[in-house]
C-alpha cells in the first residue's frame, strides 16, 4: 500500500512542481497519440463504412484479416516499422527511426484496424437501413454519407476514443521505434517501463496515475457527448 | 408518373424470384399487391423504388430510365421502417431539408403533415422510442411530406391497431395525383382501398385487373 500512497503523493508532486521533463513527456504522449488517432480516423472511418456497406468477392477473408489486425501485437508492429524505417529499410532514406514521426507511424498501424473494425461493425448492423431511408427519401450519394455519419456518430466517437486509448497506453511499439530517448521520444508509457526497470516504482506508478487521469478525462467527454445525444430528444 | 415494366427479371444466381413480361402502372391509381410469401411482392417494390436493379429487362418512368431526378419522386416505406435518431419533427422534416426547402416552408409542411396523421403530440419525442403504430405513422408522414409521385408501401399496416389502419387508409385515399403500390395480406383492406389488384405467384404476374373485373 505504501507504493500506492507514495506514488499518489509523487504524482501530485510531479504535476504541481511543473517539472519540465514530466510535462514534456505528457505533451509528447498526447501529441503522438492524438496525431496517430487523427490519421487512423481519417483512414478508418471511410474504410469501415465502405467495408460495412459494400458487398464484394472476398469480403469474408477481408473481415477476418481486419479482426486479426485489431489485435496486432504492438512489439511485432514496432519491429516491422523499425525494419522499414531502419537505414537499410524501404523508407530508411527518410531517417525517421527514433523520432516522434516513427512513433506516430507505428501507432497509426495499430489504431487504424481498431477504428476500421468498430466502424465496420456499426455500418454492417445499421448502415443498410440508414442508406435505404436516405435513398428512398430522395437523397443522393453525398446525403447518404452525411446521414451515415450523423446516425452513427456515437459509434464513430467510440471508435475514435477506443483508438486513442489504444495509442496512449501502448508501449511496445513506441519503445522499439522511438527508443525512449530523453527529451526526444520518451512518452508516458516508456517512462513507466523505464522507471519500473530501475526500481523507481513510485515514479512509475505516479505517471501511471497521470495516464489513468487522461483516460478518465477522455471517457468523461465521451459519456458527456452520449448524454447530450440522448438529451437532444 | 406512369411506370412500365417490360420483360423484367430479378434473379439471384440461378434462381429467379421475379419475372414480369409486361406491367403498366398508371398515375393516380392505388394498386394492391397480393400473393403468397415469396411471391416476389417486396422484390417488385424494391425494383420500382430503384433499391435493386433488375437482372434483365427495363423499367421506364414516364418513358425514362431510373435517374437521380426520378428517384426524388418515388418513396418506399417498409414494414419495419428505420426512423432517424432524432425527434419525430426532424424525421419528417428530413426529406425537405435535403431538398433545400426554406425553414419556414419546411416547418409549415411538417406541422400540416403531423396534424394530418394525428401525431402533433409526438413532434418532440425521440423517434426511436415509439410504438409500432406511431412508428408507421411517422414513416408515412416522412414519406408523404415531400409529395412524391409514387408511394410504395410494404405491408405498412401489419401489426398495428384498427384505428391506426383506418387513419392511414383515409390519408392514402385523400392523396390525389399520387400512384400508390400497397403490399397487403389483408383482402378486406385491398378491397376497401385499392383500385387495381396485382396478384403475384411464384415470382410471376398472374393478375393485374381493376377491382370487380
Amino acid at each position: 500500500m505504501t507504493y500506492f500512497s507514495d506514488s499518489f503523493k509523487e504524482a501530485i508532486s510531479l504535476l504541481t512542481t511543473f517539472d519540465q521533463e514530466v510535462y514534456g513527456i505528457i505533451l509528447l504522449s498526447l501529441f503522438v497519440s492524438f496525431s496517430s488517432t487523427v490519421i487512423a480516423t481519417v483512414m478508418g472511418i471511410p474504410l469501415g463504412l465502405t467495408l460495412g456497406l459494400r458487398s464484394f468477392r472476398g469480403k469474408g477473408i477481408v473481415t477476418r484479416i481486419l479482426y486479426t489486425m485489431m489485435s496486432l501485437p504492438p512489439v511485432v508492429v514496432g519491429l516491422a516499422v523499425a525494419i522499414i524505417l531502419s537505414r537499410r529499410g524501404a523508407l530508411g532514406s527518410f531517417r525517421l527511426l527514433y523520432t516522434p514521426a516513427a512513433m506516430i507511424i507505428a501507432q497509426t498501424v495499430l489504431v487504424t484496424p481498431i477504428v476500421t473494425g468498430i466502424v465496420f461493425n456499426a455500418a454492417k448492423a445499421h448502415g443498410e437501413g440508414i442508406k435505404r431511408v436516405c435513398r428512398t427519401l430522395g437523397g443522393n450519394a453525398v446525403d447518404v454519407i452525411w446521414l451515415l455519419i450523423a446516425e452513427l456518430r456515437v459509434n464513430l466517437l467510440i471508435a475514435v476514443v477506443t483508438g486513442f486509448g489504444r495509442a496512449v497506453s501502448e508501449v511496445g511499439a513506441v519503445m522499439i521505434v522511438g527508443g525512449n530517448i530523453k527529451y526526444h521520444t520518451r512518452v508516458m508509457t516508456t517512462y513507466i517501463a523505464m522507471n519500473n526497470g530501475m526500481g523507481n516504482y513510485a515514479k512509475a506508478l505516479a505517471m501511471g496515475l497521470v495516464l489513468l487521469g487522461i483516460s478518465f478525462l477522455v471517457n468523461t467527454l465521451l459519456y458527456q457527448f452520449g448524454m447530450e445525444v440522448r438529451d437532444e430528444h | 408518373m406512369n411506370i412500365e415494366l417490360i420483360n423484367v427479371q430479378k434473379c439471384y444466381g440461378d434462381k429467379c424470384v421475379l419475372e414480369i413480361e409486361a406491367l403498366n402502372l398508371d398515375k393516380q391509381q392505388i394498386y394492391g399487391v397480393v400473393g403468397e410469401n415469396g411471391a416476389g411482392k417486396s422484390t417488385l417494390l424494391k425494383l420500382i423504388a430503384g433499391l435493386e436493379a433488375p437482372s434483365s429487362g427495363t423499367i421506364a418512368y414516364d418513358g425514362e430510365s431510373m435517374s437521380s431526378a426520378v428517384i426524388k419522386r418515388i418513396t418506399y416505406v417498409s414494414q419495419t421502417p428505420y426512423l432517424l435518431k432524432r425527434s419525430v419533427f426532424e424525421n419528417v422534416a428530413y426529406p425537405l431539408k435535403i431538398r433545400n426547402m426554406s425553414p419556414e416552408r419546411c416547418n409549415e409542411k411538417v406541422k400540416n403533415m403531423l396534424a394530418m396523421l394525428q401525431i402533433e403530440s409526438l413532434a418532440k419525442r425521440n423517434a426511436q422510442m415509439l410504438s409500432a403504430g406511431e412508428t408507421q405513422k411517422v414513416a408515412l408522414a416522412r414519406a408523404l411530406v415531400f409529395e412524391p409521385d409514387v408511394l410504395l408501401l410494404d405491408e405498412p399496416t401489419a401489426n398495428i391497431d384498427q384505428d391506426t389502419i383506418e387513419l392511414i387508409e383515409s390519408v392514402l385515399r385523400n392523396r390525389h395525383g399520387m400512384m400508390t403500390l400497397h403490399i397487403s395480406h389483408n383482402r378486406d383492406q385491398v378491397e376497401r382501398l385499392c383500385d387495381t389488384v396485382i396478384k403475384l405467384s411464384g415470382g410471376r404476374l398472374v393478375q393485374a385487373a381493376m377491382k370487380g373485373t
